[in-house]
């Protein structure tokens, strides 16, 4: 037997060792590109349910725009309103957003708009070649970062000059003759400051469809900066970004506007640091939009001449000012993170007409939101945590009776073993309304009225498991929405008259089937119960991913499956893309979206402008347009 | 043994995989440079919660003359009997900027790179094995 022992441990040495030899400083550097994210640093273990885009896994799969990133995220995916603006949650009306509870955050930065509180209005369909990795939070994510109602959380990283330091220029071209160029510039100071630089023009043509013989359309031409500056743990973050939009619908009451523009201009300026224990935030964000339509209709006298619009203009600003002081500490088994948070929404309706006649009679114009929220991670075991936090939110209107004063909870518990997590939370959020439709008789039903702030209990289990090259995942979901505002027959928000009861089902597999390969695979299934008009829905999801390095090509497959109970069709959106890097310098890609040309389509309703109780057939586009995209970037 | 896998275990759980693989190329060239293991350092914060997992250093908190080497980009005040000592940079900066610095790790253009300046390397005569010389200058 000693023998045996003996020899087994000679066997073992002697591997060791050939091993060893093999070992090579550029296979080591090449594991510290491909294997290393910044992710790792930056995900918060019990924040909720997440899911990292690493930097790798952008780099192969091509993500260049927000929108591959959204249309992949359970249980939202990507939608687009009759504005042709990236809005998930859009019922298909004239609200210009409705996805206000999908938060972004560049680097600690919330990106906030003034009338419709997230920056995904602003953002979701925007060049993302500046984003080192992404980290996605759902389920209503932990207060460190969310401190208002949020069902999923999106934080997009920036590049930053310790790895990225150099520069980049990158040409690409593509279906409709769409043109993109963008370039970033990285360096490290010498009195320790870095910057990072980015700046990207965007002439984004789309596809193009027919409502009524008349052409309708996406376009839109965007430039855009993002620059960071840091030094230790300062970092100064500065978003500029200009849009020219064609509106696609608008409020066309048919689908074919004659002419539909739409104009945006956003700033955002943010400062952030901390100390040992304290980390301050002041960020202002500012945004102006223009849009006009005008469409070959008739006003009717029995709507006084306002419906259906011929003419539809609006013009509006705003600014945001948030201030944030968190706390951090730890005592005994407890972290304990305690904060205050300040926000002003401020903002001007410069022109909002239809038809020549204003629309707009409310003099609200200032919402302020004010948060003190804790939060305790307390430590049963080293691997057994926990996390009890709540909030308390005071939002006001200047002029109207929409003030509400919210108190929020979240608890959970995670249990890890060495390939095992066990995550449960219990949450309990509200949401009021949003800047734009308070006191809107254009977007509400009742817009004198008090509207209930939205409340949603949700419990949740998240199992993960892991076990070599393989990583299981498991979600559990089921939520009680109660106030849940659904539009009525005229396309204004009301209460959806029963709670709405949501419950989902997701797993995930992801498959390391060699050292840089990997297969991942995703299903899902959500009920929607009690929902105005229809009753249940049900969807379903499948994603395949499949991303491989050959030789010197980096090769991506996706697709994504979906399917629900009321269009009852199977919708397939397959993405392929491959990478060639011809040296370390220069990179040749050709990427396909939507190769099939089955993506999911969104319904858009029309109606006879003649006579608006008769429908005409609603137009079923794609937010995902079938796209082919030819790209060269040089690394200098 | 279990004493041994356990603790393998426990470091590898806190050791994330950013810091694992710069450990190991850390581990790979520095005692091949000075053939001397475990190696002295004084290290910066970034690459002290780096080196503190390994063996293969020992990590002083004041920089005294025992000290072989130094390690990281940014330190703040060295004392004079470190300041003479080779310097490992782990920034582009200050391995461009620092006239101690033989060699460094550090990312550039989104790449990690390992380089040695051949000069700076004769200053302190140290000499490089033959499967790092061609990352030298």
């Amino acid at each position: 037997m000693k023998i045996i022992n003996k020899f087994l441990l000679i066997l073992l040495i002697i591997t060791n060792v050939l091993i060893a030899d093999d070992f090579s400083i550029d296979s080591l550097l090449n594991d510290i590109e491909k294997k290393t994210d910044l992710s790792e640093k930056t995900k918060l273990a019990n924040a909720g349910v997440s899911f990292i885009y690493t930097r790798d896994d952008i780099n192969r799969m091509q993500i260049k725009n927000f929108k591959d990133i959204l249309k992949t995220i359970y249980p939202l995916g990507y939608n687009e309103n009759k504005y042709g603006l990236p809005d998930p949650l859009s019922h298909g009306t004239n609200h210009p957003f409705l996805s206000t509870q999908i938060k972004v955050f560049i680097d600690n930065q919330e990106i906030s708009t003034g009338l419709y509180g997230s920056g995904l209005f602003i953002m979701g369909d925007i060049n993302i070649q500046w984003v080192d990795h992404i980290e996605v939070y759902t389920q209503a994510p932990t207060y460190e970062y969310a401190t208002e109602s949020t069902s999923a959380l999106i934080k997009l990283y920036t590049k930053s000059a310790k790895k990225d330091e150099g520069g980049k220029i990158e040409l690409a071209t593509g279906s409709y003759g769409a043109s993109h160029i963008n370039t970033y510039h990285a360096k490290e100071l010498d009195n320790k400051w870095s910057y990072f630089s980015f700046l990207s023009r965007d002439n984004n043509k789309r596809k193009k469809y027919f409502s009524n013989e008349t052409e309708i359309s996406r376009d839109v031409d965007r430039k855009l900066v993002v620059t960071t500056f840091n030094k230790d743990n300062q970092n100064i973050l500065f978003t500029a970004m200009t849009q020219q939009r064609d509106g696609f619908l608008d409020i066309s009451i048919d689908g074919s506007p004659e002419t539909s523009v739409l104009e945006a201009n956003y700033i955002h300026l943010g400062y952030d640091t901390k100390t040992d224990n304290i980390s301050y935030l002041l960020t202002y964000d500012y945004m102006n939009t223009k849009t006009k339509m005008t469409d070959n209709v008739t006003p009717l006298a029995a709507f006084n001449y306002m419906y259906p619009a011929k003419l539809n203009e609006t013009a509006s600003h705003s600014n945001v000012f948030t201030g944030e002081v968190k706390y951090k500490t730890k005592v005994d088994k407890h972290n304990i993170m305690t904060g205050i948070k300040y926000r002003a929404k401020k903002y001007i309706y410069d022109k909002a007409e239809i038809n020549g006649k204003a629309m707009r009679s409310s003099s609200n114009d200032l919402q302020t939101i004010a948060t003190v929220f804790i939060e305790d991670q307390y430590a049963l075991k080293e691997n057994s945590i926990i996390t009890a936090g709540g909030l308390y939110s005071f939002v006001r209107n200047n002029d109207s009776i929409q003030d509400d004063n919210m108190f929020m909870y979240r608890l959970g518990h995670t249990y890890t073993t060495e390939q095992l997590t066990f995550k449960t939370i219990a949450s309990h959020t509200l949401m009021t309304l949003d800047s734009y439709l308070v006191n809107s008789s254009t977007f509400l039903a009742n817009p004198r009225s008090y509207y209930k702030p939205q409340e949603t209990d949700t419990i949740l289990e998240n199992i993960i498991y892991k076990e070599n090259n393989n990583k299981y995942e498991l979600i559990l979901d089921y939520s009680i929405v109660k106030n849940y505002l659904v539009p009525n027959v005229q396309g204004k928000l009301d209460y959806n008259k029963q709670n709405v009861v949501m419950q989902g089902i997701n797993s995930r597999w992801t498959h390391n089937y060699n050292k840089y390969d990997k297969f991942f695979i995703e299903l899902g299934y959500r009920e929607i119960n009690n929902v105005l008009n229809i009753g249940k829905m049900k969807n379903y999801l499948t994603i395949v991913k499949n991303i491989n390095t050959y030789k010197r090509f980096d090769i991506f497959n996706e697709i994504l499956h979906t399917k629900d109970n009321i269009k009852k069709k199977d919708f397939y959106d397959y993405s392929a893309g491959v990478k060639y890097n011809y040296s370390e310098d220069f990179t040749i890609s050709l990427k396909g979206i939507n190769l099939l040309s089955k993506a999911r389509t969104t319904t858009y309703r029309r109606a006879n402008p003649a006579n608006p109780q008769v429908q005409q057939t609603p137009l079923e586009i794609s937010p995902i347009d079938k796209k082919i995209m030819l790209s060269m970037e040089y690394l200098f | 043994m279990k004493k041994i896998l356990i603790i393998f275990v426990f470091f590898t759980t806190i050791l994330n995989a950013n810091n694992r693989y710069e450990l190991k190329l850390y581990e790979k060239v520095l005692p091949f440079v000075f053939h001397k293991t475990p190696l002295i350092v004084f290290a910066d914060k970034d690459a002290n919660e780096i080196l503190k997992y390994s063996k293969k250093f020992k990590i002083v908190t004041k920089c005294k003359k025992a000290v072989v080497i130094l390690i990281g980009s940014d330190f703040l005040d060295i004392p004079d009997e470190c300041k003479d000592k080779p310097i490992f940079s782990t920034s582009y900066r200050s391995f461009k900027n620092s006239e101690n610095s033989f060699g460094a790790f550090y990312w550039r253009k989104g790449r990690p790179q390992i380089k040695f300046k051949n000069k700076v390397l004769e200053k302190y005569n140290l000499t490089l094995p033959n499967f790092l010389r061609k990352y030298a200058k």
